[in-house]
């Protein structure tokens, strides 16, 4: 019946649980940062390895203790060093960055949850991924502006600004009028008397 | 008071996510902003605190089970928000499977509410309480979390497994009115016991044709009657020799002795029989008096549940006599560790009561090999304890191990065909 590897000790207390879905989220933890570093120094051959050794060290630290401030951190540092590190990278990287980015995210947010290897059910990874990829698509989209702004040779930054800016406060601002909106009349069918 | 609060998800994307993008659009460059996007993007959907107040509540919180039998632990959520997460985590315990172990992520079903299946399996019989198991909700991107909400936890009742028995062997001195034993005198019974001429009262259907054409005069078909017997059965708990590792694993003495009691008094309480339970060592349940039918059994084994080894020696060796009449038949449960459990059985015997001793000492507990002081007291005790055994049995009490339901069948008949034996017994 057991669907985890679990080591005990005399009195019932657990040393050790490895199971699928613990090891599947520390992996999905690890592997955007690394898959992000990885395209950090295709992109700038010359940079240093310490910082991303610094920041793959730190991933796997945020993977054992999600519920801290490790995976700030780590983000953050990943952010700046590839700021620091590349110089107008294109499109397409800046989307897998993205991408990693919002991976490493949400894993890190889901084992969080829960103790390590707590086992979701379906529907909770389905909803996960399908608004993961609703945020992607979105990010895409932008990105798709930046291409075609480029093109044009306006300054990308404000127009991207600003449409990032409007997609996302519509959502907020649907569910805070949706919220503060004061409440409908009864209909007449179901007014008493 | 419970209530929502941030986690450390929201404060990342909130931090990072409109850091990289202020830092990107006053740097010009638009690779930190897409970069910043899902983040956020992300922060903004998740922005508003949840304004739900989830409970969570539990229907079960005591269930009697069998040891091994899979059961299914339920909680309920309600009052989650839009596309909100629930977290449930049932703590674990010794001798007790959780699945799955480390907890279970359940998402709202649509209607704000969300239901938890945790199966439990325990590995020992007993009776144990729960850890509190406790509940968290999420929101549908982690960043807002309401509780931990402790739920209380179950008490459980595990009784030890009944394996069949298919024992044919009679209980040697059947006393009582009704049952499935043969007695030693004739009535309304099943088993033939001879052919004799009829007399004032018997029965028509009972009319021998063959012997009463051939003598000429009428003759009936004889038998035994059915009757039940009194088995009482005694459980030495002074020691639990061996450790358990559960109904899959290896038995303790103790385990060896209450499944053996639970599988005994199962099968003679099928046969009509009246059964007791005495339990010597255990501080605080003595005797199930005999009785018989489905709710003795069940008495017996909620009794059985209770017995903590141990915790009450020096009981007077006499007390295993109190009640017993000669003619019962005692089936003593025991390691024969302590030596007041060969003392009582002496007693018993010279009571003109049958006694079965079943060893419930563990396979492979006798050989002990070490060099250690410990080691060397277990192997005079093992000596001692052969030399008991082989005094036991020049007293004609037979000594069986307990290695299965069929252990008992060749003793009983045994007794049974020893009880015409005419013997001198103290009353």
């Amino acid at each position: 019946m057991t669907t985890a590897f679990l080591v005990e000790d005399r009195d019932g207390t657990r040393l050790l649980t490895l199971t699928v879905p613990g090891i599947v989220v520390r992996l999905l933890t690890v592997l955007p940062v690394l898959v992000a570093l990885a395209a950090l120094h295709r992109i700038a051959p010359g940079a240093a390895w310490w910082p991303s050794a610094i920041l793959a060290a730190m991933a796997a630290v945020s993977a054992e203790v999600p519920d801290s401030g490790a995976g700030l951190v780590t983000l953050g540092g990943l952010v700046a060093w590839w700021l620091l590190a590349t110089d107008q990278a294109g499109t397409g990287w800046a989307l897998l960055v993205a991408a990693c980015g919002l991976v490493f995210h949400v894993a890190l947010a889901h084992a969080a949850a829960g103790p390590p290897g707590c086992a979701p059910t379906t529907a909770v990874v389905a909803r996960l991924a399908v608004r993961c990829a609703v945020v992607l698509l979105v990010t895409a989209a932008i990105a798709l502006v930046v291409e075609v702004a480029e093109e044009w040779g306006e300054p990308p930054t404000l127009i991207v600004g600003g449409t990032l800016a409007i997609v996302g406060a519509l959502p907020w601002l649907a569910v805070r009028s949706r919220s503060t909106s004061p409440p409908t009349a009864p209909s007449p069918e179901r007014t008493p008397g | 008071m419970q209530e929502w609060r941030p986690t450390y998800a929201h404060l990342r994307v909130a931090i990072v996510g409109l850091a990289t993008l202020v830092a990107g659009v006053v740097a010009g460059r638009p690779d930190a902003v897409i970069i910043a996007a899902p983040l956020v993007l992300v922060a903004l959907w998740s922005a508003q605190r949840p304004q739900t107040t989830p409970e969570a509540t539990t229907p079960a919180t005591a269930l009697t089970v069998n040891e091994g039998e899979e059961v299914a632990w339920e909680a309920t959520v309600s009052g989650l928000p839009p596309g909100g997460v629930v977290a449930v985590v049932h703590p674990g315990q010794r001798l007790l499977e959780v699945e799955p172990a480390e907890g279970l992520l359940v998402a709202d079903d649509g209607a704000g509410g969300a239901e938890a299946l945790i199966a439990l399996r325990p590995l020992r019989w007993g009776r144990r309480k729960l850890g509190d198991p406790a509940v968290a909700v999420y929101d549908g991107w982690y960043s807002w979390r309401f509780g931990p909400l402790s739920l209380p936890g179950m008490r459980m009742t595990v009784l030890p497994v009944t394996a069949p028995l298919d024992a044919s062997g009679p209980a040697p001195h059947p006393r009582g009115l009704v049952g499935m034993e043969r007695a030693s005198r004739p009535g309304e019974g099943a088993e033939f016991a001879k052919v004799r001429p009829f007399g004032l009262g018997d029965r028509l259907r009972r009319i021998h044709w063959p012997v009463s054409a051939r003598t000429g005069r009428l003759h009936v078909t004889a038998t035994y009657a059915d009757e039940d017997a009194h088995v009482v059965v005694l459980i030495d708990a002074v020691n639990d020799v061996g450790e358990s590792t559960g109904i899959d694993g290896e038995p303790s003495s103790m385990d060896l002795a209450v499944r053996a009691a639970a599988v005994l008094a199962e099968h003679f309480l099928h046969r009509g029989d009246r059964v007791g339970l005495r339990v010597f060592g255990a501080w605080g349940v003595t005797m199930a008096p005999a009785s018989t039918g489905q709710l003795q059994l069940r008495r017996i084994l909620d009794t059985l549940c209770l017995i903590e080894p141990g915790t009450a020696r020096g009981e007077d060796a006499l007390a295993a006599r109190q009640g017993l009449g000669s003619g019962t038949l005692a089936l003593m449960l025991s390691p024969l560790i302590d030596p007041a459990a060969t003392q009582q059985v002496a007693i018993l015997n010279r009571a003109g009561i049958d006694v079965v001793v079943i060893d419930t000492l563990p396979p492979g507990m006798e050989d002990e090999s070490g060099e250690t002081p410990e080691a060397l007291a277990w192997r005079i005790r093992m000596l001692q304890r052969r030399v008991e055994t082989t005094q036991l049995a020049s007293l004609g009490i037979p000594v069986v191990p307990w290695s299965g339901a069929h252990s008992l069948d060749q003793v009983l008949r045994d007794l049974a065909r020893r009880r015409a034996t005419p013997r001198l017994v103290a009353r």
